[in-house]
């Protein structure tokens, strides 16, 4: 039982933006609709839920993304098909961009309620339940109007090319035009080309292997004079190597009696006029007299002086001579040491007084400042005695003055006491005429007032000089105790510093006499010290100039080695110049029989080289790698025949398969045709292959063109019908391809066929022929709205 | 996900009818079926890579026993 279509429900899918639910009734549904409004998307999501792609994605012409409408991340498809006597089944298929992947996702649920999963599962099951892949779906159930364009208005080339596609037929003739063995003949001929460039060093090699040959035998003959030629020399150098031998031996104590010669000069730094053995006596004596002053200065016992005297120089006993020197001035040194610590035992004490002095100077430092103010007080006391008088005669005056002043004060009271009596007496007698003196009771009255008034006078006279008599003795006593408190106070100064006084006054004494010992100390040490040191340098000079001796007198003994060695050289050389001849004629023999060696190593390295076996090798190498290639071209060219088998074979197909497939399709076309359209105008129709060679070599391209039988002739298809008429070819022609496919689909979908003619008519013989052939289904998408009035009979679903 | 180059059931009759022609050369049968099923699976790049493949392999023996 064939599959049908019966519920579409689709979300974000295309041009729709949100779900939508269209019903497939059985016979003609056609989905009216303006530019957009989604007709073509409803066939598209049909071959979507079916096998994942529609006809545009599998074409490559759009991407798979673009089937999510663009305001969504997400579209779905769900379809309902119908298998009588089997039940529903339901496919669903999602496509997501969310993530920026897209993602699909696949259900089928069959009529038992199990679900599978999983794309390739799902598509196995729609072929199976379709009878179809997608290819074959869209070239036989699912026609878009392009097809249906072309194989109705196109040219020649573009029916035909919409007919193979229809037929199957393009994808077989794309198969047999990618066989093509072009890279493969371009590959053996590049391999051929190898092949000469190999064969011809080949044959080079071989050439060369010839030439090797013939070098080697001339290498052969000059190895063997030269091996000839140098057992001939090595025979005389025999002959020659033992005068040779002595030469050489010779040759080596010259140069080693030489090189100890001269081994010997450098160990000698003075100049021969230094190492005459008379100057090194006189220089000898001198020493022998310089020891002699330096005993005198030292004081030795007379023993020195006698060892001295008996030493006798001569050239001969000079090494013994010197040595005896050498210890007798050892034995000066040590008497040098003893006095010399000697007077360092003097030079310690005098540093003791030193240190004893300056001990003196540091307390003479330290009483200074009292030994001033003692001598300040005892000046300033001398200066005041002569000044003022002594201490005894100050305080006599003072006790004098002070008695006048007693006395003066006295007096003064008593002219006071007078002077206010009498001026009382006479100020009353004056307010009363007479008045009675209380002292005297000697009456007073105005008479004597004048009197009284001249006694009042001279009686403030008097006080005014006793006054001034006070004044001065307080004046002078007060100068008088002051003068008394200083010298008291110096006095007092005077006592109290006086033993500090009388310390200083030793300790300077001490000093003086110290600094007396030692300037005296210095002159003595002073003058021992210059003496010793004298003798010291002495000394040093001598032991210099005793080492100095020793050193010429080994010198001196080098000299004479040396000569004695010249000597020696002298009879050596002499010895070797008998054997020079021996010894030139060998050198020469040597350096013929070195380059004759040279040459044999030349030659046999040459021969080393041109080692047959390596030619040979290459040759087997070259050989090889021949083989090698010529059964590999022998392998590709093998390719290139099968490969050109193959591809003819494919051609036969693809003829055969077109042949029969056009056969097979015009007796479909005929018989729809006679079955819709038993009208006399067009009695037949024939489709016919015409073939056409454009390239040399090239197989023939295929055209077909579609022939109509009236009852006046036969005419092209373009040429002579109707709108109607080609309608009617045209339709014959896809549905004689839809019934031509072995499938179970029970439905055929046409998105817009023929827009150009009569859509009443198209509809009109759609249905009869859906009818009359048995299919149940038929799905035509059309804009033509006004259809939706005027046929009846038809499901209509409309878009807007 | 891909997309045949070419339907099953003319697939299945170029097969039947490869094996018809070419029955009495097994290395060329071999050759014919292995490029058919890579132009079905990539189309005519399979067939251009498939044909490389053998040259590259140089050895049209190793080839048809391989397959």
């Amino acid at each position: 039982m064939k599959a049908k279509l019966r519920r579409l429900e689709v979300n974000c899918f295309r041009g729709f933006r949100s779900q939508r639910i269209f019903e497939f009734p059985d016979g003609v549904t056609v989905v009216v609709g303006p530019v957009g409004s989604g007709k073509s998307s409803i066939l598209s999501a049909i071959q979507f839920a079916l096998y994942g792609f529609d006809f545009n994605t599998a074409m490559n012409l759009y991407q798979r993304e673009s089937l999510i409408n663009v305001e969504c991340e997400r579209a779905e498809v769900q379809l309902t098909l119908e298998v009588p006597g089997d039940g529903l089944y339901q496919v669903g298929r999602s496509l997501d961009r969310s993530g920026g992947r897209l993602r699909e996702t696949v259900f089928l649920k069959t009529p038992q309620g199990d679900v599978v999963n999983g794309s390739v599962e799902v598509e196995a099951i729609i072929e199976e339940l379709l009878g179809l892949d997608f290819q074959e779906f869209i070239r036989s159930v699912s026609l878009g109007y392009v097809l249906v364009h072309m194989l109705a208005y196109g040219r020649q080339a573009s029916r035909s090319r919409a007919l193979d596609i229809l037929l199957g037929i393009r994808s077989i003739r794309a198969f047999y035009e990618s066989l093509n063995p072009r890279r493969i003949k371009k590959e053996v001929d590049e391999l051929r080309r190898n092949l000469e460039d190999l064969r011809r060093e080949y044959s080079e090699t071989e050439e060369n292997y010839s030439r090797v040959k013939t070098r080697k035998r001339e290498l052969e003959s000059k190895k063997s004079e030269l091996q000839k030629r140098l057992s001939d020399i090595q025979g005389q150098l025999k002959q020659l190597e033992e005068p040779v031998r002595n030469y050489l031996d010779l040759s080596r104590k010259i140069e080693d009696n030489k090189n100890y010669a001269n081994r010997l000069r450098e160990k000698i730094k003075h100049s021969p006029s230094e190492l005459d053995p008379y100057r090194i006596m006189e220089e000898v004596e001198y020493v022998k007299r310089e020891l002699r002053d330096v005993f005198e200065k030292l004081v030795v016992s007379q023993d020195y002086f006698n060892t001295l005297e008996k030493v006798q120089v001569s050239s001969e006993n000079l090494h013994q001579t010197v040595a005896l020197l050498e210890k007798l001035l050892d034995d000066a040194w040590r008497r040098y040491d003893r006095v010399w610590e000697a007077f360092q035992s003097s030079v310690n004490e005098l540093e003791q007084r030193r240190g004893e002095l300056r001990g003196l100077e540091k307390l003479l430092v330290e009483l200074e400042p009292i030994i001033s103010e003692y001598e300040e007080a005892e000046e300033r006391l001398q200066e005041l005695e002569a000044k003022y008088g002594t201490q005894e005669k100050l305080e006599k005056e003072f006790k004098k003055i002070e008695e006048e002043l007693r006395e003066n004060m006295k007096k003064l009271q008593q002219l006071k006491s007078i002077q206010q009596l009498k001026q009382s007496l006479a100020e009353s007698a004056l307010r009363r005429t007479s008045v009675t003196c209380p002292v005297c009771g000697s009456q007073i009255d105005s008479s004597i007032i004048d009197e009284l008034r001249s006694e009042l006078s001279q009686i403030a006279k008097q006080v005014l000089d006793y006054e001034k008599k006070i004044q001065e003795n307080e004046k002078r006593l007060k100068e008088l105790r002051a003068l008394l408190e200083d010298i008291r106070g110096l006095k007092v100064t005077l006592v109290s510093r006086e033993p500090d006084y009388d310390r200083y006054r030793d300790f300077i004494q001490r000093k003086e006499d110290l600094e007396e010992e030692i300037r005296e100390d210095e002159l003595v040490i002073k003058g021992k010290e210059h003496e010793y040191r004298s003798i010291s340098a002495v000394l040093t000079s001598l032991d210099e100039k005793i080492g100095d001796l020793k050193r010429k007198l080994n010198e001196y003994s080098l000299s004479l080695e040396i000569l004695k060695t010249e000597k020696e050289i002298a009879e050596l050389e002499e010895q070797r110049k008998e054997l020079e001849p021996y010894f030139t004629q060998y050198t020469k023999l040597k350096e013929e029989e070195k380059q004759a060696t040279d040459a044999l190593t030349k030659v046999e390295a040459e021969l080393s080289a041109l080692e047959e076996s390596y030619v040979e090798q290459h040759l087997e190498e070259l050989s090889r790698e021949i083989s090698g290639l010529e059964s590999k071209i022998s392998n590709l060219e093998n390719l290139y025949v099968k490969l050109e088998k193959v591809r003819n074979t494919v051609r036969q197909i693809l003829d055969k398969q077109r042949r029969e497939k056009i056969e097979a399709l015009n007796r479909r076309i005929n018989e729809i045709i006679r079955k819709v359209y038993p009208s006399e105008s067009i009695r037949s129709v024939e489709l016919e292959i015409i073939e056409k060679y454009t390239r040399k070599g090239a197989p023939p391209a295929s055209y077909y063109d579609i022939y109509v039988n009236t009852g006046s002739g036969r005419y092209k298809f373009n040429e002579l019908l109707s709108d109607g008429q080609k309608t009617i070819v045209i339709l014959s022609v896809l549905l004689a391809i839809y019934s031509q496919t072995r499938h179970k689909a029970g439905f055929i979908m046409l998105d817009e066929p023929l827009p150009n003619v009569d859509d009443e008519i198209k509809l009109a013989f759609l249905t009869t022929l859906a009818e009359s052939e048995d299919i149940p289904q038929v799905i035509v998408t059309t804009q033509a709205e006004e259809l939706t009035t005027k046929v009846s009979g038809i499901n209509i679903i409309r878009l807007r | 996900m891909s997309v045949r180059h070419m339907g099953k059931g003319l697939e299945e009759s170029i097969r039947e009818e490869l094996k018809e022609l070419l029955g009495d050369d097994q290395e060329a049968l071999s050759i014919a079926l292995s490029l058919l099923e890579r132009y079905v699976q990539e189309g005519s790049r399979g067939v251009r890579r498939r044909i490389a493949e053998l040259l590259e392999a140089g050895n049209i023996e190793s080839e048809a026993t391989e397959a």
